[in-house]
């Protein structure tokens, strides 16, 4: 059955007069040349609105300059700035740092045993213990005695939890009994 | 040239045209001439006034001038369209609709004044009642009258374009055309 007939139908159980005013003419006009004359009221909106595509043969190709000029907007240039930025804060951030304690300046410098005791003296203080232990074998330790922090233990020596207690006259003793090289090699 | 003269096409015809850049326009000329009559008719019956259905149906336009490349050809073209359309007299009518202060009275007292005022309209005054009537309908009712009605379509491509199930549609028409048949008993038409 064609729709046409079903909406016949339909009509004639709901509303018989609803069909018979379909037959009629429902009043409504167009004025004339309208649907000839929509398309090209369409387009002449589109343009108003400038929602008008431009077909691609017809945009023309931008020269070097033009490009190179459209690099040169502000949120461009602030934008390519501000990578520009954070690209050499993270060269300067990650490059290796110069290592001044091999630096080669220091590695000609000659150090005369007598230096270095003169300096020892002087900073006995300022020296770690264990610093001076380091460069000392064990068996040259007279002096030195060796406090574990719980105090059980029978060979805390290589602990690394041992403390070291030096008195400083058994510092001076101990210095004075040091080589040459032990003595280079502690400041080194 | 193509489109230079040719009064329709079929949707492939014009969706393939619209697909290349260089055709888009022929395509777009092309679906305006297939279908404008067509969308005019099913607008002029929402909004009945020529002015405003010119208005309705620019916009219409523009708006798949926009649009139609994200037309993805899961349904019909023409459905499509009409959807668009459908959407865009409703929304036309619901905007006017907000600067009277009795929504409901003073919306179809408006509606059927503007369509008497109409130099496009002359029908007798069956027709004139008929389209009072109309007038009191709600928007959507009043569009899914106008589809079965005017344009014999079946419920389901109306479904397609109203969002809506076959089921819906086919009460909103007999409830539609219930509506109409009350307005002319009292109206003492029948």
């Amino acid at each position: 059955m064609k729709d046409k007939d079903r909406l016949n139908k339909e009509l004639d159980e709901l509303a018989p007069f609803l069909k018979s005013l379909r037959q009629g003419d429902d009043g409504h006009r167009v004025p004339p040349q309208y649907f000839e004359n929509l398309e090209s009221e369409v387009f002449s909106h589109l343009d108003a609105i400038g929602a008008k595509r431009k077909p691609l043969a017809a945009a023309p190709r931008p020269s070097l300059w033009q490009w190179l000029q459209s690099l040169w907007q502000p949120r461009a240039a602030l934008a390519f700035a501000g990578v520009l930025v954070l690209a050499l804060a993270a060269w300067w951030y990650f490059q290796p740092k110069a290592d001044y304690a091999f630096s080669p300046e220091l590695a000609n410098v000659s150090i005369t045993p007598e230096d270095a005791e003169i300096y020892l003296m002087d900073n006995l203080m300022e020296l770690d213990p264990e610093q001076i232990a380091a460069v000392l074998p064990g068996e040259n330790l007279p002096g030195i005695t060796l406090d574990p922090p719980s105090g059980n233990s029978s060979d805390t020596r290589n602990s690394p939890a041992t403390t070291l207690e030096i008195a400083p006259e058994d510092l001076e003793d101990l210095l004075r009994d040091m080589t040459d090289e032990e003595l280079k090699n502690l400041l080194l | 040239m193509l489109a230079a003269k040719q009064r329709s096409a079929s949707d492939d015809q014009i969706l393939s045209l619209l697909r290349t850049e260089q055709t888009f326009e022929q395509g777009f000329r092309l679906l305006i001439r297939t279908y404008q009559e067509r969308l005019y008719w099913h607008i002029r019956r929402l909004v009945m006034v020529h002015e405003d259905t010119d208005d309705v149906l620019q916009n219409t336009l523009i708006k798949i001038y926009r649009g139609v490349l994200q037309f993805e050809g899961k349904s019909k073209l023409y459905t499509w369209l009409y959807r668009i359309a459908t959407n865009e007299a409703i929304t036309f009518l619901q905007q006017r609709n907000r600067y009277t202060t009795n929504p409901i009275e003073d919306t179809e007292n408006n509606l059927a004044n503007r369509l008497r005022a109409d130099t496009w309209f002359d029908g007798d005054a069956l027709q004139a009642q008929l389209q009072d009537a109309l007038a009191r309908l709600p928007e959507k009712q009043r569009a899914v009258f106008s589809l079965r009605y005017y344009e014999e379509m079946p419920y389901e491509e109306m479904a397609g374009i109203m969002g809506t199930s076959v089921g819906a549609l086919k009460a909103s028409f007999h409830h539609a055309v219930k509506k109409i048949e009350t307005y002319f008993r009292e109206s003492d038409h029948l």
